[in-house]
């Protein structure tokens, strides 16, 4: 779905991407995760081809996306999040941009609008910044694009907003469909993400699905600060550590996102020589 | 589906501009429309005075006059600053990525925003004007007992000044297009700067081709034995030859040169380039 080789990137003199590799398959919930300025935005925007990279391949749906086709943006629904919507009601809204994807559904569309309960009299330039956003997220999802692209998703959500985005987002995937969801909420995000990516410094370091990582490691909650050379990464919490160590979880595992994120990034060849042996970071 | 240019996706396009701007085109014609009506009322009771003064009846040619003169000034004034705000969107950061995520070729998207900004703007604008003027003369017979003759949409010389309006606004298409900020005002800016450096070519041009007797000035004798009349055979033979590439440029060259411009940049434009 998404084929990128050796790609470098720079903003004038500060170089974002280096020689960056990543591979995205079908039928998957990406979650990109990375500090602030490790460029998750503008690797998002170079995916849908709103950024050309300085070298390297990038292929989305089998296009060079920088030649933004008409076919290929009509299979592309990217939320970011800034956005700007025109003063029409959803109705009117969904009359003039539905045209342009030919997979538009507009049960699905209402469904959802219904589902986050948004008034559909209003005007959209009247809704709240998270009103706004679950409006364009149910657009997004009915248009039947088969990359959905969402930066920030949930900011901006109230709290029974953040579970029914979870809950629409999991029902929407389906084998031909991908969600890349680039995120610092990764609370939000705890049993909807899989893989996990995380980028640091022009890389990718880290691109694993959750039950390989359970298979590797598990995450306890420890009252004492335990020995580090036992283990492969310890933080502190409240009420304890929250300690990872080698070896698989139990059968239903459950990896914190946020202690995934930190051992990751601080831990990185530890890491390293733990997934080695099944292939190394891809 | 064609990936350059689709009919029915082109004209998605042009319902969904012309439809996200309704509000402004409807604020801008109520704009103008207030002031034409103040001019032509002033205008009916200035002539008014006079006939009940001097007893002359005003010319009906005084009327066509004054709405061509208003016609140009809408057409071209309106026109170009409509043609400088074409892409408004692709240098605005929040609105960009709308606009580029848009499922339509950037072909598509140039032709759209072109055809509304040139067609669009000339026949609107003589419909525009021809309506307005049956509302004058309306108004004007109403208080004045005198109504203005009607704007014709029909006569040749409101077509060859649309016809130049579409070849002159492909240059604020080009600067709308090109510059990030101000875009009317840095491609007048342009123009000028065109013009002017237009002027320097022509004249050292002109003394090299006319250096003899350019000689006189230098050598001393000023313009005492300057004749021009015995230049103005070469003048005139130079100036058809002149006249005849200043329209071949004009209406051949200027318009696609600008429009192709336009095309490219929207074809390389990425979403920094708003600000």
């Amino acid at each position: 779905m998404i084929e990128i080789q050796g790609l470098s990137f720079d903003y004038g003199r500060s170089q974002l991407f280096n020689n960056l590799n990543l591979r995205v398959e079908p039928g998957n919930i990406y979650g990109l995760l990375g500090k602030n300025g490790a460029g998750k935005t503008t690797l998002l925007k170079i995916i849908s081809g709103l950024l050309f990279p300085d070298l390297g391949d990038c292929q989305t749906l089998g296009e060079q996306p920088l030649s933004r086709s008409p076919q290929m943006l009509a299979d592309i629904y990217y939320l970011p999040e800034e956005f700007y919507l025109p003063a029409l009601r959803p109705e009117h809204y969904a009359s003039l941009y539905s045209p342009f994807y030919p997979a538009f559904d507009e049960r699905t569309f209402e469904r959802y609008l219904e589902e986050f309960e948004l008034d559909l009299q209003a005007r959209v330039t009247s809704y709240s910044y998270g009103q706004k956003k679950k409006f364009l997220l149910s657009f997004g999802l009915a248009t039947g694009a088969r990359l959905v692209l969402l930066d920030e998703p949930t900011n901006g959500l109230d709290i029974p907003s953040k579970s029914q985005f979870r809950r629409i987002v999991a029902s929407a995937l389906t084998e031909e469909r991908t969600f890349l969801i680039s995120t610092h909420q990764v609370r939000d995000m705890e049993n909807l993400i899989d893989p996990v990516i995380i980028i640091e410094d022009g890389r990718i370091i880290f691109n694993r699905a959750i039950e390989e990582v359970a298979g590797r490691v598990h995450i306890t909650l420890e009252k004492s600060e335990p020995d580090p050379n036992t283990v492969l990464y310890a933080e502190k919490t409240i009420g304890g550590y929250s300690v990872v160590k080698p070896g698989a979880s139990g059968p239903e595992p459950s990896i914190d996102l946020e202690t995934l994120f930190n051992m990751v990034t601080t831990a990185k060849d530890r890491i390293d020589s733990l997934f080695s042996e099944i292939g190394g970071t891809k | 589906m064609n990936r350059y240019l689709s009919f029915p996706r082109l004209g998605r396009l042009l319902t969904k501009d012309l439809t996200e701007g309704y509000r402004t085109i409807f604020i801008v014609v109520g704009a103008v429309t207030g002031v034409l009506l103040l001019n032509y009322l002033v205008g009916a009771v200035s002539d008014a005075n006079n006939m009940h003064e001097s007893g002359i009846v005003p010319h009906s040619g005084e009327n066509s006059t004054m709405h061509m003169v208003f016609f140009t000034l809408v057409l071209l004034i309106g026109g170009f600053i409509i043609s400088s705000r074409s892409f408004m969107e692709l240098h605005t950061k929040s609105r960009n990525h709308d606009w580029l995520m848009l499922p339509a070729s950037t072909f598509e998207k140039f032709l759209s925003r072109l055809l509304l900004a040139s067609v669009g703007v000339g026949i609107g604008a003589v419909v525009y004007f021809f309506l307005f003027s049956l509302l004058a003369s309306g108004l004007s017979a109403l208080l004045f007992g005198r109504p203005y003759t009607i704007f014709n949409p029909l006569d040749g010389t409101v077509w060859m000044l649309v016809l130049r309006y579409v070849v002159i606004q492909s240059v604020f298409f080009a600067g709308a297009a090109y510059f990030k900020k101000a875009h009317f005002i840095k491609t007048i800016l342009v123009l000028s700067a065109f013009g002017f450096a237009l002027l320097l070519l022509t004249a050292g041009i002109a003394r090299l081709v006319f250096w003899r007797e350019f000689a006189h000035l230098v050598s001393g004798t000023g313009f005492a034995n300057f004749d021009i009349s015995v230049l103005e055979p070469r003048l005139q033979a130079a100036g058809e030859v002149f006249l005849l590439i200043s329209r071949i440029l004009f209406w051949a060259v200027l318009a696609p040169v600008m429009w192709v411009f336009a095309y490219l940049r929207l074809a390389e434009a990425e979403v920094r380039n708003g600000v």
